[in-house]
């Protein structure tokens, strides 16, 4: 401690350029606004391209490890376990029950637009009818449920009426009374 | 003394326009199944892989932390998983390091790229540079090559008739090579019709956009032997980072390839690189960098490349018998793509490409605006 009492001695506090002096005689520092932005075509490729065109007939499918048999919701080409490829499909929920709830109460803004979604929102892991452990699905919970949210809670998907094969085409899900 | 590296297989996808049918995931699978199945591995901790190098960039991939995709995909789930965010070949050099150390004894390598998923690959690379000065104005790595090609144009004997040469040359080449079915044949006239993009830099002059994965085994001499009847050595290897403003730069002076190939040269033991190569593999993304590497190499007389192209030097010396990057790799992979195709080589297993009894090779790799980065490798079998 008494070192570093004694090192102090040998260096100036920092200021901030600006700090201290009147803004008309300092040089002004400039800052730069620019938006990155790429547009973008993800493949899905023929795994997750399966599991996002059957939410066009409102199913939901899992796919499962030929070794050790666990389901990966959403699925994925590789058990990443056994290392080997999950070959087979299952047709899993619609209706599940909440795993582990959270509401979080800021969105990130598109950065073109500047715009976010509502907020606050609730999101869960589900558990859908067929999975069992950690098989669960990532999504979100009807906000005017807040009240209702618990583990256990039993829930269904709520299906958009244009359905194009992406993650949101289930709006969200919602507790069933 | 350090121990021997082998490369004891290599394997690649096809290169296209657009595999719009796969993610970067479903490529890299096409490359790792096959170096499994070649090399009988899995990735058991005792006699396993024991290191996963990824390839990929951030920007590319559209999501930061880029090897996260990679991780279940390359059997690197709760092991030592690592990535190269750089030219591919680097990816080599670090597996190259790894095992030297006595870390591990077998590591895999596996890179990706989908130049295709991004609007423009010029939109990437043109976030390679500072907010700034350069960006603003509109500097991408293309825009980069023009000013350096203007400036070789202006210090060398090469004409647009020699580049011209050069496209064509490689578009026959990839004739031969299966992993670049798209490539397009262009006569020479075609070459010298082609619009200009950066001048002297012609659209036909800049490599293709392509996706694509490839994928090597790297082990210990000891267990190289084991896994394959011919290991590739790595005898050498070098690399050399030059300035990163352009204008702190003389862009026609190669410094930083001579430099890494004077690295690769001392480490393989080789005083006189001319005549050394029974096959050579360099990274051309645009037509006037295969005289002008050549040249930086040492293996072509300084300012000579136009001489060397119309004197057919290129088939002499058999370079780019896979057609180059020319005929068609991603941007990240081109250096590691010319490592594999001088291993297959090196192996006797480049089909109709084949250079007769192959033994020592030269491999090239380039990164960064207008050649800043180079990597060089020595390949040899015994």
């Amino acid at each position: 401690m008494g070192l570093l009492t004694k090192a102090t001695r040998f260096f100036k506090k920092y200021q901030a350029p600006s700090a201290g002096a009147p803004e008309e005689e300092t040089e002004p520092l400039v800052r730069l606004n620019q938006v990155l932005s790429i547009p973008q075509r993800f493949a899905t490729g023929p795994v997750m391209g399966k599991f996002l065109n059957a939410f066009k007939e409102k199913r939901i499918l899992a796919n499962k490890c030929p070794q050790c048999g666990r389901l990966q919701l959403p699925p994925r080409e590789i058990c990443a376990e056994c290392r080997v490829r999950a070959t087979e499909w299952v047709e899993v929920g619609p209706e599940g029950v909440i795993a582990t709830p959270d509401i979080t109460y800021y969105a990130s803004p598109d950065p073109l637009t500047g715009e976010t979604r509502e907020t606050p929102y609730i999101s869960a892991h589900f558990l859908l009818k067929g999975c069992k452990d950690h098989e669960t699905l990532w999504h979100e919970l009807k906000m005017t449920d807040f009240d209702k949210v618990k583990r256990g809670a039993k829930v269904r998907p709520v299906w958009s009426e244009k359905r194009v094969g992406a993650i949101t085409d289930i709006k969200y899900f919602e507790i069933i009374e | 003394m350090a121990r021997r590296v082998g490369i004891c297989a290599v394997a690649q996808t096809t290169y296209q326009r657009d595999k719009w049918h796969e993610r970067f995931q479903g490529m890299a699978l096409e490359v790792l199944e096959p170096l499994l199945e070649k090399t009988g591995l899995d990735f058991s901790e005792e006699q396993g892989i024991g290191m996963s190098i990824s390839v990929s960039d951030d920007v590319f991939d559209a999501r930061t932390i880029s090897d996260n995709a990679m991780t279940d995909v390359l059997g690197a789930h709760m092991r030592c998983e690592e990535k190269v965010a750089q030219e591919g070949i680097q990816a080599l050099y670090y597996g190259l390091a790894a095992i030297q150390s006595g870390h591990v004894d077998v590591v895999l390598v596996l890179g990706h790229c989908k130049e295709s998923q991004g609007k423009s690959r010029n939109m990437v690379t043109h976030l390679a540079f500072d907010p700034f000065y350069t960006r603003p104005v509109g500097l991408d790595f293309t825009a980069a090559a023009g000013m350096q090609a203007q400036a070789y144009a202006a210090a060398s004997d090469v004409t647009d008739d020699h580049l011209a040469e050069v496209v064509a040359r490689a578009g026959r080449m990839a004739r031969m090579n299966p992993a670049t079915p798209e490539t397009a044949v262009y006569s020479r006239e075609e070459v010298l019709a082609s619009p200009m993009l950066a001048d002297p830099i012609r659209a036909h002059h800049a490599y293709p956009v392509s996706d694509g994965a490839v994928g090597m085994i790297l082990a210990a001499e000891d267990r190289a032997r084991d896994i394959c009847a011919h290991p590739v050595w790595i005898t050498g290897v070098g690399n050399c980072m030059d300035s990163f403003f352009l204008g702190d730069r003389d862009l026609t002076s190669n410094f930083a390839l001579k430099k890494a190939a004077a690295r690769a040269y001392r480490r393989a033991g080789i005083d006189t690189p001319r005549d050394t190569f029974d096959v050579i593999e360099i990274s051309d993304q645009y037509a006037y960098q295969q005289p002008m590497w050549m040249e930086g190499l040492g293996l072509v007389d300084e300012g000579r490349g136009g001489a060397w192209i119309a004197g057919g030097g290129p088939d002499a010396m058999k370079v780019n018998r896979s057609g180059g990057m020319l005929a068609g790799n991603p941007l990240l992979l081109g250096g590691l793509v010319r490592a594999a195709e001088v291993s297959l080589q090196l192996m006797g297993q480049a089909g109709d490409r084949q250079v007769a009894d192959a033994r020592r090779g030269l491999a090239h790799g380039v990164m960064g605006p207008a050649g800043q980065f180079h990597a060089v490798a020595i390949l040899e079998r015994d």
